[in-house]
């Protein structure tokens, strides 16, 4: 069990191992598919995204710009601003901060504007004014020497920019800050410019517009010309490397580290924005996208785990079953399962060869036993006799049958095949032949669909006797249409076969031609019969002896052929074997009797008295069932009935009183009990108590009537006639006549 | 088994003798449940401060039994905020700090809940107790005279906006004396000028350094010289009457004689166009001989230069008194209690335990030993300031309440040496009689003032400003001449000079006068 369990775990393991490679090699390649791609996809993204902020940088920038020149330009040719010198008006000092404050709201990303008027020594702003002297020296620009400064304001030839840096500023409260410085000239021509303006933006206006960098470090640049106009830097880089690079996107490495460069150049003054990442923050990036992927990738290896036991369980079940079914042999040597079961089935169909070859042989004779247990009557329907006819290859669904009854020849052990040489039968009729050899004929049970084929049939077998030069004894029973009345066709072919020392063998005996002087024998017969079935039904013994005696003096003193001989001890095993076969069936010894080839083999009235007594006996003698509260009570009613059967006032209504029981119910669990009603049963008990006075005494009839129960003389005479076929005073005379015979023949 | 059922028993009996332990226990005192509030608070637009979480206000729930649920709201979205509490009818309990039209909500629609029964209940002790010095009652009473707000003040004590300085140095080096007359300054302005007294050998000393449309640096404090208290409101109380300061003669003959020392270059032409950024730059040069300012002390002004001034009191002009617009300490609002709050007297309690001495000064500058001390003669003083706002994440500050007239604060508080500095000029100019009577801001802040005549004033001030300020650089860069007062006084009267004084007027008038 263990070596099995070990077995089966492993095939489990082999086949989970072959589907997780499986699924190992797909997810493999999912996963190196996926990353290739979201590599690609991330990595242009990132450069996408780059580029639409580095727009929207330039945009935002250069919108700035336009801010700027679109003041300076408005301010220059505006026809409400005129230049003036502050040392010649310096009232027009506070008009002009008057007039530029709308400007200053309008530039509020920048510091205060100043202006400068041509040839004036002032700046002015909204809020104060100074000479440019005084703003050079106090707004100290880190690379930008005053004088420059000065010689930028007094005399711009065109935008001036000054990129970022630190401003030591006097005028401010920060002391210290960082300032892109704008100096453009007054109007839209510097050829006709009226001074300048002066526009300073704090770096963290750049920052903001910076902003919206992603969270991972990385550096920007707003190149001008060639200078870094402003920045934001958190990597280390050199700018300088970084503008020589073209624009779109391109990769740079310096100090031993790699970087993914987005340059995006400005619609006008020569600016461009430039990004710089560091490439291991793109592949972070790419990182994080595969981990999502992964996720999902893990989910669904998860599944195809699942799929995997589940896949590798359901695979291995039927092997495990098959080699629980088909273990190797003992002491083989530990292969493959599938080797052992391959070799196992390659057994198995070696056996089932020889199973099947055996059962080939044995088919004949299982025939043989189907067609003996069917006309012994071993079926409770027609349906259980198709379905063994079926198993033992035999079509037995034809509307008709008969049984054939052919005298075997000497030398000739085995009965006719009708099939064989005539292929064209085939389907119009089954005929299947045994040997009774006891009996020294051939028994064939034929199918057909016609009463012309079966005797056809009949012919055939008697013709194919004769063409082989043997006996041609050929009987054959009345055509028959329930399998179940099979007995009682084999009786009939065998009386019909009893005949041939009236008939002879010149043609098939049939039951059905059979002289009919017989049924002028038969309905006594039958009565007696009937008589003794009755006595078997009460119980009597003593009754049942007379009964039997009756039947026996009836048959010794009636002059009949054996055929008629046959066919009243036929009906007698009929009427006995029909309304007695349940009890029957309960004892071996009823059986043996019954078995109808015994009953067939009965030759002489004696055979005929022994054997009746003894079937008779024995169906008195076995127990009665007694399994029930109910049939105990029945069995009660019928004694209480035996016991008052003689009283006119004994009625049904009055044996249910004494039973606590309904009319109706009574009646039913008597009949299932008895067979017969209880009023049927109580004129049975009296016409045999009738007879047993009519014959042993000479009471009027109306006497007897009345010791029987009967006080109307009329109903006591149309029940026993009922009973026995004859009236009381002629079954008096018949018994008499028999007795006084009897002693005749004894005296003579 | 066994084991599990030992294990079983024992928790059994464990469980049991916690429910007798349990039972056992005396039953104790029944905490009352905090009283539940909630309050809008103003928050200053750079903080992000969790009110509920200041140990401040957790402290202050353990001793009032009061739980307020803050509803933070920046500087910027305050007013709308009120605005929309008020209208929606959604009020909160309480609104703390930031600013609160009383006159509307609580005179005339009537939801904020008057304080004057609870104060003479007793209900408020602390900061009833603060009403009764000079001025102050006033500032917090509405037009109805009931008071629907807890006031908040941080008195300096400062009377006096712009100080003048001198350079006693120069004074020295030169052999002059403090000048007492404007003639007398005059004179001093030109030796300045001419006496090259930093001694560089060049003329760039600036006599008289300004700036100019305000009352600390600028030109406005020049007018005082001549008697007039010329502000930023250009109205003045002349005893009842309301006056408008650049109408009057005396506006003129200070225009002329500022003229005058402009075109002797006694005065910094720039004046009329430079910011105090400038100025202080200037100031800073160590050119200027005279100006008036704050006080001198953490200043913009670098301590090594301000060290060569000293203070002097406003010149006057033959037959007048000096006379500089009086600044005084302004109540600001600080909390109101509206009438959808149904624990009133929780609600003041709450608010007035906050002006207890001790825990206003707290709220203000941090806990006790720490940044906040309490010296020997039992005032209060800060020992230091935290770096950055890292006093905003343990009191209010100035989102607090607050409520210290000048007396009371002067007896529980020694404020900072420039703070001292200051209050000395201030008594300083008080003694000499150097100030208006009555505060112009008496008049233009602290009366209360309608809806329409707070519109009508806005908008006459912007083109009064507009006219005053371009006349007077006229006059001062380019003279006065004899037909330009009746003409400045036409374009005044246009301007609407009287409209704007008699809405001021009316004001006054109408809030009891002097």
């Amino acid at each position: 069990m263990a070596r099995l369990k070990e077995r089966t775990s492993r095939v489990f393991l082999r086949y989970g191992l072959s589907y997780a490679l499986i699924f190992l090699i797909v997810f493999g390649l999912m996963t190196a598919l996926t990353y290739v791609q979201t590599r690609d996809q991330v990595e242009r993204q990132i450069a996408q995204t780059q580029m639409n902020r580095l727009s929207r940088i330039a945009q935002s920038h250069e919108s700035l710009i336009a801010s700027m020149l679109n003041t300076a330009e408005e301010i220059g040719l505006s026809p409400y601003i005129e230049p003036f010198q502050f040392a010649e008006a310096p009232w027009k000092a506070y008009e002009l901060q008057q007039q530029l404050i709308p400007y200053t709201s309008a530039n509020s990303f920048s510091e205060p504007m100043l202006v400068h008027f041509s040839g004036d020594t002032h700046l002015y702003s909204s809020a104060s004014s100074m000479t440019v002297d005084m703003f050079c020296d106090l707004m100290q620009y880190e690379n930008v020497a005053s004088e420059v400064l000065r010689g930028m304001i007094l005399a711009p030839q065109r935008m001036e920019i000054i990129p970022v840096q630190t401003v030591h500023s006097s005028l401010s409260e920060s002391t210290e800050l960082r300032l892109v410085t704008f100096i453009l000239p007054l109007g839209a021509n510097p050829r006709t410019s009226k001074g300048s303006i002066l526009f300073q933006i704090r770096e963290s206006v750049y920052e903001s517009l910076f902003s919206d960098a992603v969270s991972s470090p990385q550096n920007t640049y707003v190149f001008v010309n060639d200078a870094v106009l402003a920045s934001s830097v958190a990597l280390p880089v050199d700018a300088q490397a970084v503008q020589s690079l073209d624009a779109g996107v391109s990769h740079m490495r310096q100090n031993g580290e790699d970087y993914l460069v987005t340059r995006w150049s400005g619609r006008s003054w020569d600016m461009h924005y430039v990004s710089v990442m560091r490439m291991r923050d793109v592949t972070s990036f790419i990182r994080s996208s595969m981990l999502r992927a992964l996720a999902i990738l893990a989910v669904m290896a998860l599944l195809a785990l699942l799929a995997v036991f589940f896949l590798a369980k359901r695979h291995a079940r039927p092997i495990e079953r098959l080699a629980t079914l088909i273990p190797p042999p003992e002491g083989a040597q530990e292969r493959d399962e599938l080797h052992h079961i391959s070799r196992g089935i390659e057994r198995l169909q070696v056996n089932n060869r020889e199973l099947a070859a055996r059962l080939e042989s044995a088919l004949p004779m299982r025939r043989h036993e189907l067609v003996l247990r069917i006309l012994k009557g071993r079926f409770e329907s027609e349906e259980a006799i198709r379905e063994a006819g079926e198993r033992v290859g035999l079509k037995m669904d034809y509307p008709l049958y008969a049984v054939i009854l052919a005298s075997s020849r000497e030398g000739a052990d085995r009965p006719e095949d009708l099939h064989e040489g005539a292929p064209e039968n085939a389907g119009m009729f089954e005929c299947i032949g045994v040997e009774l050899v006891a009996l020294n004929v051939f028994l064939y049970l034929c199918f057909a669909r016609s009463e012309e084929e079966l005797v056809h049939i009949a012919e055939e077998i008697r013709r194919r006797a004769l063409d082989k030069g043997g006996r041609a004894v050929t009987a054959m029973s009345s055509v028959q249409s329930d399998l179940l009345h099979a007995p009682s066709a084999y009786l009939e072919a065998a009386a019909a076969y009893d005949n041939r020392f009236a008939m002879g063998e010149r043609q098939v005996l049939r039951y059905d031609a059979l002289s009919p002087a017989v049924e002028a024998i038969l309905p006594s017969a039958r009565t007696l019969t009937q008589s003794i079935s009755q006595a078997v039904t009460l119980r009597n013994r003593e009754a049942l002896d007379g009964r039997i005696r009756e039947l026996m003096d009836f048959l010794r003193h009636t002059a009949m052929s054996p055929f008629a001989f046959r066919m009243i001890y036929n009906d007698v095993i009929d009427v006995l074997t029909r309304d007695h076969a349940r009890e029957m069936e309960q004892e071996s010894s009823a059986r043996e009797i019954y078995d109808i080839f015994t009953l067939s083999s009965c030759q002489s009235l004696d055979d005929l008295d022994s054997m009746l007594r003894k079937l008779c006996d024995d169906l008195l003698t076995q127990e009665t069932p007694d399994d029930s509260g109910k049939h105990d009570m029945m069995d009660s009613v019928t004694e209480y009935m035996q016991a008052h059967f003689q009283d006119p006032e004994l009625s049904m209504t009055a044996i249910a009183d004494s039973f606590d029981l309904t009319t109706a119910r009574l009646s039913m669990a008597f009949k299932e009990r008895m067979g017969m009603p209880p009023l049927d049963y109580l004129t049975l008990l009296r016409c045999e108590k009738a007879k047993e006075l009519l014959i042993k005494r000479d009471d009027p009839i109306r006497d007897v009537g009345l010791q029987v129960g009967y006080y109307d003389s009329g109903s006591f005479i149309r029940r026993f006639k009922q009973q026995t076929g004859m009236t009381p005073l002629q079954y008096r005379r018949a018994r008499r006549e028999e007795t006084g015979k009897d002693e005749k023949n004894e005296n003579e | 088994m066994r084991q599990i059922n030992r294990y079983g028993a024992f928790l059994a009996c464990a469980v049991l003798c916690l429910f007798l332990l349990c039972g056992c226990h005396r039953e104790e005192e029944p905490v009352p449940a905090p009283v539940q509030l909630t309050a809008l608070q103003y928050e200053l637009e750079n903080m992000d401060v969790d009110f509920p979480s200041l140990w401040f206000y957790q402290a202050l729930e353990a001793d009032t039994g009061v739980h307020v649920s803050f509803e933070e709201v920046k500087d910027s979205e305050w007013n709308s905020r009120v605005s929309l509490a008020f209208s929606s009818g959604d009020l909160p309990d309480l609104i703390l700090r930031g600013s609160l039209d009383v006159e509307e909500y609580g005179v005339g629609r009537g939801e904020l809940v008057a304080l004057d029964p609870y104060i003479e209940k007793g209900l408020l002790p602390h900061y009833a107790s603060r009403l009764s010095e000079p001025g102050i009652r006033e500032q917090v009473t509405a037009s109805d005279g009931h008071m629907y707000e807890f006031g908040f003040l941080i008195s300096q004590g400062v009377n006096t906006n712009g100080h003048f300085f001198i350079r006693k140095d120069w004074l020295e080096q030169l052999g002059l004396s403090m000048p007492e007359t404007v003639e007398e300054l005059h004179d001093v302005l030109v030796a300045f000028r001419d006496g090259d007294p930093n001694g560089n050998g060049l003329t760039d000393e600036i006599p008289l350094e300004l700036t100019w449309d305000d009352n600390t640096t600028g030109l406005y404090n020049l007018f005082s010289f001549w008697g007039l208290p010329l502000n930023e409101e250009y109205v003045y109380l002349d005893g009842d009457t309301v006056r408008f300061a650049p109408a009057q003669p005396a506006f003129l003959e200070a225009a002329r004689t500022l003229h005058t020392w402009y075109q002797e270059g006694l005065l910094d032409p720039e004046c009329i166009s430079q910011g105090s950024n400038l100025w202080a730059a200037k100031v800073n040069q160590d050119t200027c001989g005279m100006f008036s300012y704050w006080r001198l002390e953490n200043t913009a002004l670098q301590s090594s230069i301000a060290a060569r001034y000293q203070v002097m009191l406003p010149v006057h002009a033959d037959g007048v008194r000096p006379c500089l617009p009086r600044n005084m300490d302004i109540v600001e609002f600080g909390a109101a209690v509206t009438r959808n709050c149904q624990h009133v007297e929780a609600a003041l309690a709450w608010l007035d335990a906050q002006f207890q001495t001790e825990t206003m000064l707290v709220s203000q500058n941090g806990r006790m030993g720490d940044t906040l001390m309490q010296l020997d003669d039992g005032r209060y003083a800060v020992r230091y300031v935290p770096e950055g706002n890292e006093l905003y994440r343990q009191v209010p500050v100035i989102c607090g309440q607050f409520f210290a007239p000048p007396a009371y604060y002067d007896a529980v508080y020694l404020p900072a040496s420039h703070r001292l500095e200051k209050q000395a000029y201030c008594r300083l100019y008080e003694e000499s009689g150097v100030l208006e009577e009555t505060s112009f801001k008496e008049l233009t802040v602290v009366r209360a003032r309608q809806q329409d005549e707070d519109a009508q004033i806005s908008a006459l001030k912007a083109q009064l400003k507009h006219e005053v300020d371009a006349t007077l650089v006229r006059m001062v860069t380019q003279g006065v001449e004899a037909e330009d007062g009746t003409a400045f006084l036409a374009r005044l009267e246009k301007a609407g000079m009287a409209q704007y004084c008699e809405v001021y007027q009316t004001i006054w008038d109408r809030t009891g006068g002097e």
